[in-house]
Formats: structure tokens, sequence, C-alpha cells
């Protein structure tokens, strides 16, 4: 049987960013889910990767489920740079022209993917939360959060090509890492570098911000605009280190100041899986719900009974999060008490 | 220095907040406001305009009551206004729209910067900026935090992916887009109102003037098609509880004991000293 080396239909790409690499999981992300996209279309799934020295990456994305990898290499495409990057990439998509472009909604990512869109002058769908392919017509359905984060909307491209879409970090789950598999790998020649570019980067420096692992943490406390104040969210810091969890809050609490930006929750934030989340007066908007939905169990406390949060969550109590969070600590605090006399008692005897 | 700001007026949503120790809706009473993040842009305009001379124009794209935004944003200083609003307009993409914009800022005498939030408060797809960028052929730097003149260039400082950038653009013009910049946004001085209504200019152009075809613009000129919208499907089936909160703090304390295996005591970090029993 001879190995089938182009499928039948246009592929599905997603754009390799291979920065930070150990952290930045958002391609393999993609790939997971662009290989569900590429079955119900009969076609495959493809890394497009742009940079030096990038084999290490390139192999990785075939463990990771690549089915096939497209790679501009050059030592001027070391540098992630959105213009250069945009012009490399649209010339590979000139070349093989896929059916779908997703890319990673990262920063780098959210100025990039614009500009891929615009020079090739399709459409291309902001922060979405679901992507799938209507069986009846093959096209592929975006959905992103819509009216505040209360409604989903659901967005084509009807004619043009690629059907693009940017997805946040920690939307979709990676496949695990098969170091058997083998894809084939396509070299296209490098874009050149722009000449007498009037931007110009002089420094970068990694942000000195406060180390915390909201990603990794097992337990979440978060709050949102319904602590109605900094004082409210002290609360939930003491119920962070009752619990030995991390604190976090949704955009508006970042607004109003109650948390700082790298502890907000959200699309344009950071995402968590938990073993447990405690969320108070969140209402529940779709770009915080996005960011929280691979949590275990998620326990909600928010005064509107219509709260949407109520739907994301497992266990709910309409109250004031003010009156249960009190409450709660108090109960805490009195079972450490009893644990610690009778740790005391047990050292004793 | 002519530095151009393009706005968007977007729904006002009335929003709970606490005020006293009471919850109330705050509303303001218009039927829109100027997307808070293009707010920020027109500050770091008028800051640059009085660093440097110049004059500040402000540019949306919206149906014809979007003058009020213009009208709110000559009032906080810009010296005039242009309004591009057309039948044809309607449901513009974000690559029709930066299509629309950027042909209005070719037919403006050339400015040397364009602004505008790094997002729009409501459909908030951060695209039109750099796809304005892209139809312009000029660069763009998102996330713009600081911005010093210096001769005939600028430097820009911004946070990206975390981390610090500092950036020169050796030529403009560019496009620059903000999301927070340290400066709050001005208070509008109350002798500046009759101004914006009276004195500064407003113009308004539809599309003949700006030599576009109607299939380039509006719905007809977009990509993608809004198919429907839709409530979230509900996720988890939540037990919800009402008017006991003991009862609940009952319940929450159950939940984390088995989810988290505190056995009762303690917190998680007591795991590995107090295995559960099996």
């Amino acid at each position: 049987m001879t190995e089938r080396t182009t499928p039948p239909n246009p592929e599905v790409w997603v754009f390799g960013d291979h920065r930070d690499y150990f952290k930045n999981r958002v391609t393999l992300e993609l790939l997971a889910h662009g290989r569900s996209l590429a079955e119900a279309l009969d076609t495959r799934c493809a890394v497009a990767v742009l940079g030096h020295r990038i084999e290490t990456y390139i192999m990785e994305y075939i463990a990771h489920g690549a089915q096939a990898v497209y790679a501009m290499t050059a030592p001027h495409l070391a540098h992630f740079k959105v213009t250069t990057y945009a012009r490399a990439l649209v010339e590979m998509v000139r070349i093989y022209r896929p059916s779908v472009l997703l890319i990673g909604g990262t920063d780098f990512g959210m100025e990039f993917a614009p500009r891929v869109a615009k020079q090739l002058e399709t459409g291309l769908s902001a922060d979405c939360v679901e992507l799938r392919v209507d069986p009846t017509n093959g096209a592929l359905v975006q959905t992103a959060p819509a009216f505040g984060g209360r409604l989903l909307v659901d967005v084509i491209t009807p004619d043009r090509r690629p059907q693009m879409a940017t997805v946040r970090p920690g939307i979709f789950q990676e496949r695990p890492h098969d170091p058997e598999a083998t894809a084939p790998v396509f070299y296209v020649d490098p874009v050149p570098l722009e000449e007498n570019d009037p931007l110009e980067v002089l420094e970068v420096e990694p942000l000195q911000e406060e180390e915390c692992s909201l990603e990794e943490a097992q337990v979440v406390v978060s709050g949102g605009r319904g602590m109605g104040s900094d004082q409210g969210f002290s609360l939930l810091h003491r119920l962070a280190r009752l619990l030995g969890g991390e604190v976090g809050g949704t955009r508006p609490a970042v607004i109003q100041g109650w948390i700082p930006k790298e502890r907000m929750i959200g699309q344009t934030g950071r995402a968590v899986r938990p073993k447990v989340l405690l969320t108070f007066g969140t209402s529940g908007a779709l770009q915080y719900t996005a960011a929280i939905r691979r949590t275990e169990f998620i326990i909600a406390v928010d005064r509107d009974p219509d709260a949407p949060i109520f739907r994301t969550a497992d266990l709910g109590v309409v109250g004031d999060a003010l009156d249960i969070l009190p409450r709660l600590i108090r109960a805490l605090e009195a079972r450490k008490g009893t644990k610690e006399v009778s740790d005391a008692e047990s050292a004793r005897g | 220095m002519r530095i151009l700001v393009c706005i968007k007026q977007v729904p006002v949503m009335a929003v709970p907040c606490l005020v006293q120790g009471r919850w109330t809706l705050q509303r303001e009473g218009l039927e829109g406001q100027i997307s808070e993040h293009d707010l920020q842009a027109l500050e770091a305009a008028l800051r640059l305009r009085e660093a440097r001379d110049g004059e500040v124009i402000v540019l949306t794209m919206g149906p014809p009551h979007a003058e009020e935004a213009l009208r709110e944003a000559l009032a906080r200083g810009a010296d005039r206004a242009l309004l591009l609003s057309d039948p044809a307009f309607a449901g513009a993409d974000t690559l029709a729209t930066s299509t629309t914009l950027a042909q209005a800022i070719r037919r403006l005498e050339s400015p040397d910067l364009i602004l505008c939030g790094a997002r729009t408060s409501d459909s908030g797809t951060g695209q039109v900026g750099p796809q304005l960028a892209e139809d312009l052929g000029i660069p763009h730097v998102a996330y713009v935090e600081e911005v010093l003149l210096e001769g005939n260039s600028i430097l820009v400082r911004r946070t990206v992916d975390r981390f610090r950038e500092t950036i020169r653009l050796r030529r403009l013009p560019t496009v620059l887009t903000f999301l927070r910049i340290p400066n709050p946004p001005r208070q509008v001085p109350l002798h500046r109102i009759h101004e914006a209504f009276d004195v500064k200019p407003l113009e308004r152009w539809g599309l003949r003037k700006l030599g576009l075809s109607p299939d380039q613009v509006g719905a007809a000129g977009s990509a993608t098609r809004v198919i429907g919208f839709r409530e979230p499907p509900a996720q988890r089936k939540a037990r919800v509880l009402r008017d006991d909160p003991d009862r609940a703090v009952e319940e929450i304390l159950q939940a984390l004991d088995s989810r988290l295996l505190l056995n009762v005591q303690g917190g998680i970090h007591d795991r590995a000293h107090n295995p559960p029993e099996s």
C-alpha cells in the first residue's frame, strides 16, 4: 500500500508558535482540535512553522499530532516579527491553499493574525471558544462570546479561504505526546528580509512580575464585580490561604483594582484548571467561563439566581458572597483550630 | 504633528456597582459612549499635542448618532471630527471596516500618527488596528503604554506576552493601539461643551466621497457572516442552593472534603500526612 502524500481535500493548518515552548501550549491545543476538524473534513491537520533552527519543534509538533509540517527557516526568521511573519505565512498559504488556518491568541497572535487575514482578504474570528464543521456543507462554524459575554455568536466565512480564527490558550486540550508518530515535512523557500523597515525593536526584557502559579494551582478562589470592594477581596485571600490555593479575579475586578492584572482569569488573562474553583460574585461572562471550564469541580456563589455562572458550576449558591464567605472562613478556621488542638494532644500523648 | 484618533461608539451597559453599601445599577443618560480604550488613545493624543504643536482629528464609522461620540471627543479637546456614515457601511466585519477607515485616512491630509484602542469594549476583536495598518502599508504597535517623541522618530514602550519591549519607529506614520495608559482620560471641561457643538468642525463623509465601491464596504465587503446568536449551552448541571446560608456553607465544605480529600481537617497540604482511607 502506498502512503497517500496529498489529502483529498484542502488542509486544516495551525500556526506553530514555538516561543517559550514548554509553557506556551496553545499550538498543541489547536493541533489537537485541528485533528478533529480535519477528520470531519476528510483531510489532514498540518502545522505551518517559521523560524531558525526549529527542527526540534517540528519533531514535537509531529509527536503531538501534526500530520504534515510546512516549514520556512532562515536566520532572519529567528525573531517573531509581525510584518515578516505575516508575509511569510501568506506566501505559504498561497502555495498550499489550506481551507482552515488557526492561530493561537497570544499577544503576538492577536497582532499577527489580522494582518495575515487582511493580506489574504479573508475573514477572521477572534477569541473563539468553539470551532466545528457544519456536516451539511463543510463550513467551519466559528463561535465566540458576544454582547458582553452573555451570548455566543456563530460566524462563518462563506466564500473566502482560508477560514481563519484565533483561539486563546487554555480553551482546547492538547493530545498526548507520541514519539513514534511520523509525518512529512515540506520546506518552503524563505521570504526575503524587509529592506529599510521603519520598526526597530531596541530592547526586550522579561517582565518582573509576581510569581504566581494560577495555571498549576489545585485550588483557585476567584472573585468578580460582586465582591464590591478590595475588602471583599481580602476575604478571598483568607479563604485561599486556608485551602492552600491561589486567588484570581475577573476582568471587572482587575479594572476596579481589586486584584493585579497578572491574576486575571479570562480569555485575555489566564486559563485555570484546578481540582476545585470557588468563584464568588462572578456573573459568568463567557470570556470568564471559557477560561475555567477545564476545572474539575466549580462552586459558584452569586446574588443573581439567573446568572449564567450557575450553568457552568457544579454546586451553586444563590446569595451574597460577602455573607457566605465569612461563614465559610469561620467554619474552616474552626476546623483548623480543632485540628491544631487534636494535633497538640496527639503530640502530648 | 497631525494625530488621528479612531474611536467607536459602543452601547452603554448597565452594570451593578456597590455604592455606599448598596447595589445600584449605574446607567448614564446616553445611548452610547466612546469605547474605553479609544478614550485612552484620545488622551494619549491630547498629551502628544501638548508636547508638540499639532492637531488632533477624531474619526469614526457608524450610524448618524455616532456623531455624539465625536462631539464628546471634541469636548475633550480634539480639534475636528470626521463621521463616516452611509447605509452601505452597515454590517461591516473588521476586513470591511479597516478598508473603509483606511480609505478615509488616505483622503485626509496625511496624519503622522493613527491611534486607537487596542480593542473595543463591545465586540472587542482587536483586529481593526492591525488591519488598518496592513491596508495603509505602515507599521503597527499594539498595547502601547508610553510614547516618546524623538525628533522625527518615536519611541514606544509596551508589554506583550510577558515581555517589556522598547521599539523605535524611524519613520512615520504608524498605527499605535492602546490597552492601558498611565494617565486616566481627562474630565470634560464644561466650557468646552458648547465649542464642541458650535465652534469645532465636524464633517460627514459617505460612500461616494470615499470613492469605494459598494461591494468593498459593509456587509457586502465582509468576509464573515453571522449565522446566529444563541445562549451558551449549560456546561454542567449545578445543584443550586438558596435561602439557607448555613446549609450552603455545609454543602461547600462537604464538596471541598470529597474533592480535595481534606479529610475534614486542615488544608489540602495535609493530604500527604493524612492519606484518605480506602
